[in-house]
């Protein structure tokens, strides 16, 4: 249990930190007013105790958050500004692993998500094909949310057919 | 006296809009509340589900949910005629200008909405009305849930953790598709009902669960969430239902959810639990549907799955998401013999290189991966994500793309044909004093290992008060020979996918003869076993184990001392033949701690055979040290 809050505590802290800063690359970038740090995995199962027993049936959480404010927490705050950036930072917070494995294999049902909550009409496959050739670009180790959020999004403006699909502005 | 030109302005304004929205709603509320009474509406099944009122044992109205901001009126709780006048009243009340979000028109849109159908209210549509256009949060919510229908999700059990058994449900949100025609389950919306935790020790954590102290809430979720935590932290397969409601029904789930979503309950974990609440949500919206009355006052999760399969019409369609050790297993298990000996190779020191770059080993080294080193999901610094990484890029650079995994549905394991939780029986045979006697038992919940285990883990027993009372048919006298307050057990065959010790528990009063005893003795203890398990054949329906066992009791009957302490050694054989019959062949040989007690040697063997849902049939024997007993017995489960 201490082992996994100090986990926590450290992704949590790290996510802050990089959220704090606008990141500049080549490329397109987004500033971003808001913070990461509540939407993550572990703030959504901080609650869940190491009694098994109990875990499993209480399913108690100690995440708190208003019912209306459907895709975050309160720690995970809304900003009118670049939405689309905002979704993706959110929904890679949340998926990131299954979402890299799609992309390393060419397809699958987190990619074909992201590219819905991207506002892309590209198929699956073509977004799949696209990002798993520029895989390296995009999953360089450790990156952070916005980070990979920018690449993945610098990624499909340098493809004149995808980007036409999408609305990136 | 002079007023200033922008005062008037304000005043003006101020009873414009009063007097608009005062008129806004015909006929007036003197009449509405008249035409109220005469409908007797606040005693409509609706309105008393919508409020979520029950009667107490004193036959009095008290709404379950205990959030005082849930009632317009300050008896509202206790009161469903004062809380319908009240929340009428709210139509003709100016806004609340302030915090519009905290107006009643904003705040509850499920009953509001009711009362104006049920009373054939006229006034402007929603899309008109200029106070409902004013709530910000409500619309956004319903902006972005755009619930198309609803599904019930059950998360099973999972491995080595028998208490997982009851189970969990929550709602899935199904959104519309996009102009696209696209749609990603992903996307939609998890809704669930939990208990806010504050403490952190786990005696208080049982005791707070079980009495109320915790505040129960409702989260709305993207669906995504639940998949991470459920199938992949968690390693738990997700079922879901869909369920048969009509449009409107769907839309006043939703509406219903931003009321209860925005309050709390007291949680009490046997009876107003995570699945309790889905059922009343369930209700208030769509009450031609009567689903709490197929439950008992305790709900146990799993017991609803059945509830809702067994509603006329109520579910029409399932599916099945499994979770990341299933898929590991199924993919492992259809790859080629040659594959899976290098996958083993493989498992035994995760060197990249024994995957060849052959891509079905990769995508299978991915998903393995995620199993071992669950961590991997919340942290990509951790060692098992960074073995990961090096995976991904190899796999990345192979330019073949891989086909989507269609997962096998394990038809054996679909909760809704899971035995009811509850069993009693009814037997006779010979007791230990080798007497002719009737033998009964009746067991709370839920499941032992002997029990069918079609939708239950198969090697997990998890038992909640259980007793056996024998009535001796020579001596015309009755006893209770064995209460257990719990007992649990959790057999894990030891193999490739599952290195785990086995282990049981139970906690109870149980019945010792002459030996340890002077007379019988009906003592209080606790009795442990931990050990291997491992499948003795091929077809894994023979298990084999071996446990040492513990025991502790306390008894001042007991000879020399007034406790018994023992351990030594179980062997045991659990036979599964054609998922219909269950045969289980125990010894036992316990060296007690007291040398004024013998010491025990147990063999025990019972046989049971499935005759159908719902009925079992089973033969039993027991040798203990000098006695022996058999029994036939009937199992009866509801």
């Amino acid at each position: 249990m201490k082992k996994f809050i100090v986990v926590i505590s450290a992704l949590v802290m790290s996510l802050v930190a990089s959220a704090s800063f606008a990141q500049s690359r080549q490329g397109k970038s987004f500033s971003r007013e808001y913070g990461m740090a509540g939407c993550g995995l572990g703030a959504v199962m901080m609650g869940k105790r190491s009694a098994q027993i109990f875990a499993a049936t209480t399913n108690g959480s100690s995440f708190n958050q208003l019912f209306g404010i459907s895709f975050g927490t309160l720690n995970c705050t809304d900003g009118p500004t670049n939405e689309v950036a905002m979704n993706v930072d959110k929904f890679i917070v949340a998926n990131r692993s299954a979402l890299t494995a799609d992309v390393a294999k060419g397809d699958g049902e987190t990619l074909s998500a992201l590219t819905q909550v991207m506002g892309c009409s590209t198929d699956s496959r073509d977004m799949g094909r696209l990002l798993k050739t520029n895989y390296n670009q995009i999953f360089v180790n450790d990156a952070q949310p916005n980070i990979l959020t920018d690449s993945i999004i610098t990624v499909i403006m340098q493809d004149s057919q995808v980007a036409s699909q999408c609305n990136l502005g | 006296m002079k007023l200033k030109g922008l005062t008037i302005l304000n005043i003006f304004l101020g009873i414009t809009f009063f007097l608009s929205t005062a008129l806004a709603w015909s006929p007036s509320y003197e009449e509405s509340v008249q035409k109220a009474r005469q409908l007797k509406l606040a005693e409509d099944r609706q309105w008393i589900l919508l409020g979520h009122y029950k009667k107490n044992i004193l036959g009095q109205w008290k709404s379950e949910v205990t959030d005082p901001a849930y009632f317009t009126s300050k008896e509202g709780r206790t009161n469903p005629q004062a809380e319908l006048e009240s929340m009428l009243a709210t139509l003709w009340a100016p806004p609340n200008e302030a915090d519009m979000d905290q107006d009643p028109r904003c705040r509850f849109p499920a009953r509001l909405f009711w009362l104006k159908k049920k009373l054939d209210l006229q006034g402007p549509s929603e899309e008109e009305d200029p106070i409902l256009q004013r709530c910000a949060m409500y619309k956004r919510y319903r902006a972005v849930i755009k619930a198309d229908s609803l599904s019930f999700v059950f998360s099973s059990y999972y491995a080595n953790s028998p208490g997982s058994a009851f189970g969990h449900t929550f709602f899935r949100i199904n959104k519309k598709a996009g102009p696209d025609g696209k749609h990603s389950e992903l996307l939609d919306h998890g809704v669930g009902y939990a208990a806010q935790v504050t403490v952190s020790n786990p005696a208080l954590y049982a005791i707070f669960g079980l009495t109320g102290f915790f505040n129960g809430m409702f989260t709305n979720l993207p669906y995504y969430y639940k998949v991470r935590e459920y199938n992949d932290f968690e390693s738990r397969d997700l079922w879901s239902y869909d369920l048969n409601l009509t449009p409107e029904e769907v839309d006043m789930v939703v509406r219903h959810l931003w009321e209860v979503g925005n309050s709390y309950f007291a949680y009490y974990f046997f009876t107003q639990n995570c699945a309790y609440h889905m059922l009343t949500v369930l209700e208030a919206a769509a009450p031609r549907y009567h689903l709490l009355d197929r439950v008992p006052y305790y709900v146990i999760p799993a017991d609803t799955i059945k509830a809702i399969n067994e509603e006329p019409g109520f579910v029409v369609g399932s599916s099945f998401r499994p979770s990341l050790r299933s898929v590991f297993i199924q993919r492992y298990n259809r790859m080629q013999p040659a594959e899976q000996a290098a996958f083993r190779t493989y498992m035994d020191d995760l060197d990249p290189e024994r995957l060849q770059n052959q891509v079905v080993l990769l995508d299978t080294a991915l998903d393995y991966l995620d199993v071992v080193y669950p961590e991997n999901l919340l942290d990509p610094k951790s060692v098992g994500a960074q073995k990961k990484n090096h995976i991904l890029q190899v796999r990345a650079s192979i330019p073949v793309v891989s086909e989507r995994f269609n997962p096998e549905l394990p038809e054996k394991e679909r909760p809704e044909l899971g035995h009811d939780s509850a069993r009693i029986s009814l037997g006779g045979g010979s007791n230990y004093l080798s007497h002719s006697a009737l033998d009964l038992g009746f067991r709370f919940a839920m499941h032992d290992l002997l029990d069918s285990h079609l939708g239950y883990p198969e090697y997990s027993q998890l038992e909640f008060f259980s007793f056996r009372g024998e009535y001796d048919l020579e001596d015309k006298h009755a006893s209770l020979t064995d209460f257990d307050f719990f007992r649990v057990a959790a057999m894990n065959p030891w193999n490739l996918f599952q290195k785990k010790m086995s282990w049981r528990v139970h906690i109870g009063a149980n019945r010792f003869e002459t030996g340890a005893c002077a007379e019988d003795c009906l003592a209080g203890g606790i009795g442990f076993g931990a050990g291997y398990a491992k499948h003795l054949d091929s077809k894994e329906s023979v298990l084999g184990y071996v446990l040492l066992e513990g025991q502790a009791y306390a008894d001042v009957h007991f000879n020399d001392k007034p406790y018994k302490l023992a351990a030594g050694p179980t062997l045991g054989l659990l036979i599964n033949f054609a998922d219909h019959f269950k045969w289980v062949l125990e010894a036992t040989y316990l060296a007690q701690a007291v040398h004024a007690q013998e010491d025990e040697k147990i063999f025990s063997t019972e046989l049971r055979y499935h005759v159908q849902h719902n009925w079992n049939l089973g033969v039993r024997y027991l040798h203990q040290t000098t006695t022996d007993e058999s029994f036939l017995s009937v199992y009866r489960y509801f």
